[in-house]
């Protein structure tokens, strides 16, 4: 226990440099970016004037590298992450209502996208060469290469605009009503799980069809035990999931910082959605703690799967 | 902006200053001016709707870092008693109630100004709605407003607007029903405009379609060059290309056809390859530099109608090199920088309200060609200054004269904001550049 708490607070520690090579990274980033808040909240009216006098209202006037001093200092004195640029609402609560959204969507995506790829790839590899086996082959090919801003209008057209089954855009929170946030949660998910499912597909089915020839699987079948109730669940599964488990931590990371498209796409108001909406209006404290919470995030996640490795094969150690 | 403060006056489609929480806004000379409020008016925070809260509000306009600084900066004084405003301006302005209507007309409560300081993030207004929540990612969520000082209306108990950034699911998201209103340009509905589901209104002023010279420098400082890109564009080419309408037809004039302001022996001359590519030659033999920079907003009609122009000018002699930018930074791009020899505006600008339109296109906020003429100014202030509809029309002649003269942008179209909405919500009245006065919406789809 010991030797795992220690490994987790090396790499914590290492994760520090990460955030501030990241979060400094963007700060200086976003400066190379054209126009100003000030010229964002004025508008196109703004003389150069007042758009120079709202800057320096705010503080964005000064220079990055003070700037980014200050954010650094509120955040790890008060966990302060500033204000919105136009709503004046402390960045940690709307970033904490977005994380609610996009967790959710990324929940539900994997959920999707492991139902659909486990048993799939579990079928296929017990039963290489099949028919299935070669469809799936292609259609896991062609899901990997269409990109989101594709699968978007894709899953878009077939289920709002043929089947009028979803509402093309929108979100309803759980708190009013899990059967009408489901309704406007499903189409984000599954277009986001489409392409996890199909790369889940491809390395499960991968993995299990090298587990398959091991020496214990053939000892299993020697012994006479059942292929799919036994062997396949219980032998082949467990020992085939590791590589599975790091795309799983890359994944949750990817769904919960890069579902810009799609979370745009059906106007969800989560994470990607925000941060569209940041950029585009200048919103630094915005931006730049989005870009924090995305390092944090894949930090957390990277010793997990660390951690979930010595789970699932006690042959391995954490050190 | 409209639904939470109401106005003082707007401009209705008809191009009429029309008063609304305003009595009357008059003077005798256009220097002093007298501003007459309607009676029992509330902020919904309870705070009186009068003279002393108009006067707050220009006050603060005119203060550093407001963006109407230039319309309140010309009010040299103010004095309220009551219901009554007298306003002394720094110099006559004939069209200052043209201004007002436009731009110093959603007047906020002083108390919430005062409370709120800078951070000014939860408006309180006399509007027909009161806004409960706004979130820039998300969109805005109203309701009611029940002292409404328009007794009955407004009739709507809710009104929500919503970020929809993708204009074709804004498009299924009307004709699904999960929203009841959508507001663009016809074309963008194409597909959609005779669909049972939904009707369209559309907004009366309409607005040009042009793309801009920098008149500050070289190539574009000499008509010539200006003259020869002209030359170079078919209009109903360019203008098909935008909208992807093969019926779509192009305009060169300053208004059009419709207005009584139109005058078409001064349409500009276009189309005419040989004469543009002569043109182009001429200022080569001059040693002027052809290398020019077309800067578009990453818009995708805007992008095909920018392709389509590079193209023309490259055929005639132009070595043109397309830069595109995102929407939100154009403007800081175009109008402050200054980054470009060819712009194109993105989207239309309106025309409602000429004399005022036009003084912002030409010598105005609107300005983006920095183009200067003393003689247009003359011509622009006789416009400013006619009192009857024969008097404006002679006096847009010669703007519309210099402007095919000097040509310090080209106009290729003329298109029309559109509210594409449900056959459960009508009601629709548009004022100014578009806005819908939302206390006259109903719905029409409610059962008993």
């Amino acid at each position: 226990m010991i030797a795992v708490l220690r490994a987790v607070g090396v790499r914590l520690l290492y994760g520090i440099p990460v955030f501030l090579i990241v979060t400094f990274g963007v700060a200086m980033l976003a400066e190379l970016m054209p126009g100003s808040p000030g010229q964002a909240i004025l508008g196109d009216q703004g003389t150069p004037e007042a758009i120079a006098a709202v800057n320096e209202r705010f503080g964005y006037n000064l220079p990055p590298l003070e700037r980014y001093g200050a954010w650094l200092t509120d955040l790890f004195t008060q966990f302060d992450l500033g204000t919105t640029l136009f709503t004046r609402e402390p960045v940690t609560d709307v970033l904490g209502r977005r994380l609610v959204v996009t967790l959710q969507l990324a929940g539900m995506a994997l959920v999707i996208a492991l139902v659909i790829a486990i048993p799939l790839s579990l079928v296929t590899a017990l039963k290489q060469g099949g028919w299935l086996d070669r469809i799936l082959n292609v259609v896991s090919s062609a899901m990997l290469s269409i990109p989101s801003f594709v699968s978007v209008v894709l899953v878009s057209l077939v289920f709002t605009v043929w089947l009028k089954a979803f509402p093309a855009t929108g979100w309803v929170p759980i708190a009013q009503g899990l059967g009408d946030n489901l309704k406007y949660a499903f189409l984000p998910a599954l277009a986001l799980a489409l392409y996890e499912a199909a790369f889940f597909y491809r390395v499960m089915r991968s993995d299990l069809a090298t587990t398959l020839r091991e020496d214990f699987v053939l000892v299993a079948r020697a012994k006479g035990l059942p292929k799919w109730r036994t062997i396949a669940p219980r032998h082949v599964l467990r020992p085939s999931l590791t590589s599975l488990v790091t795309l799983l931590g890359v994944a949750v990371g990817r769904l919960l910082g890069g579902a810009v498209i799609v979370e745009a796409f059906f106007s969800i108001p989560g994470i990607g959605g925000e941060s569209i909406a940041a950029v585009s209006i200048k919103d630094m404290n915005m931006l730049q703690a989005i870009v924090a919470l995305g390092v944090v995030i894949y930090v957390v996640l990277f010793i997990l799967v660390d951690l979930a490795y010595a789970w699932i094969d006690p042959r391995v150690s954490v050190k | 902006m409209l639904a939470v403060y109401g106005a003082l006056f707007y401009v209705d489609s008809q191009s009429i200053v029309t008063p609304l929480m305003a009595k009357s806004l008059s003077t005798d000379d256009f220097k002093s001016w007298t501003l007459e409020i309607n009676e029992g008016i509330e902020f919904t925070d309870g705070t009186p709707y009068d003279a002393e809260a108009v006067k707050y509000n220009w006050e603060r306009a005119a203060g550093e870092g407001s963006a109407l600084t230039a319309i309140a900066g010309q009010i040299a004084s103010l004095e309220a008693d009551g219901l009554t405003l007298q306003i002394e301006l720094d110099a006559p302005n004939p069209v200052f109630d043209r201004q007002v209507a436009e731009q110093l007309s959603y007047i906020a409560s002083p108390t919430a100004l005062e409370e709120q300081g800078a951070d000014y993030t939860e408006p309180v207004g006399a509007g027909p709605f009161i806004l409960d929540s706004w979130d820039p990612a998300v969109g805005e969520e109203m309701s009611r407003n029940p002292d409404y000082f328009l007794e009955g209306k407004p009739y709507l108990d809710e009104l929500n607007f919503t970020v929809i950034a993708d204009p074709a699911q804004r498009v299924t998201t009307v004709t699904q029903g999960g929203a009841d209103i959508m507001n663009n340009y016809r074309f963008a509905i194409l597909d959609v405009i005779d669909d049972p589901c939904c009707a369209s209104y559309g907004v009366a002023s309409g607005g040009l379609r042009m793309f801009i010279f920098n008149n500050e420098v070289a190539p574009f400082d000499d008509v010539r060059a200006r003259e020869a890109a002209a030359l170079a564009i078919d209009p109903t080419e360019m203008t098909q290309t935008l909208t992807q309408d093969p019926s779509a037809s192009g305009w060169s004039g300053l208004f059009p056809s419709s207005s009584n302001l139109y005058d078409k022996s001064f349409d500009l001359e276009s189309g005419d390859i040989d004469a543009a590519t002569a043109l182009v030659d001429e200022l080569k033999a001059d040693g002027v530099d052809v290398s020019i920079k077309v800067l578009v907003a990453s818009v995708p009609e805007l992008v095909r109608a920018a392709e389509l122009l590079q193209i023309n000018l490259q055929a005639v002699g132009f070595d043109v090199n397309l830069e595109q930018i995102a929407l939100n930074d154009w403007a800081n791009a175009a109008r402050v920088n200054k980054d470009f020899d060819i712009t194109f505006y993105p989207g239309i600008y309106d025309l409602n309200n000429a004399p005022v339109s036009m003084t912002a296109l030409f010598e105005g906020g609107e300005n983006i060609a920095t183009y200067s003429s003393a003689e247009m100014a003359d011509a622009l202030q006789a416009a400013r200054e006619a009192t009857s509809a024969d008097e404006l029309k002679a006096a847009f002649k010669p703007v519309q004269e210099i402007y095919s003269k000097d040509i310090p942008f080209v106009v290729f179209g003329i298109d029309e904001r559109l509210f594409f909405h449900g056959t459960g919500v009508a009601g629709f009245e548009a004022i100014g550049r578009g806005m819908l006065l939302t206390e006259n919406l109903y719905r029409t789809d409610l059962s008993e």
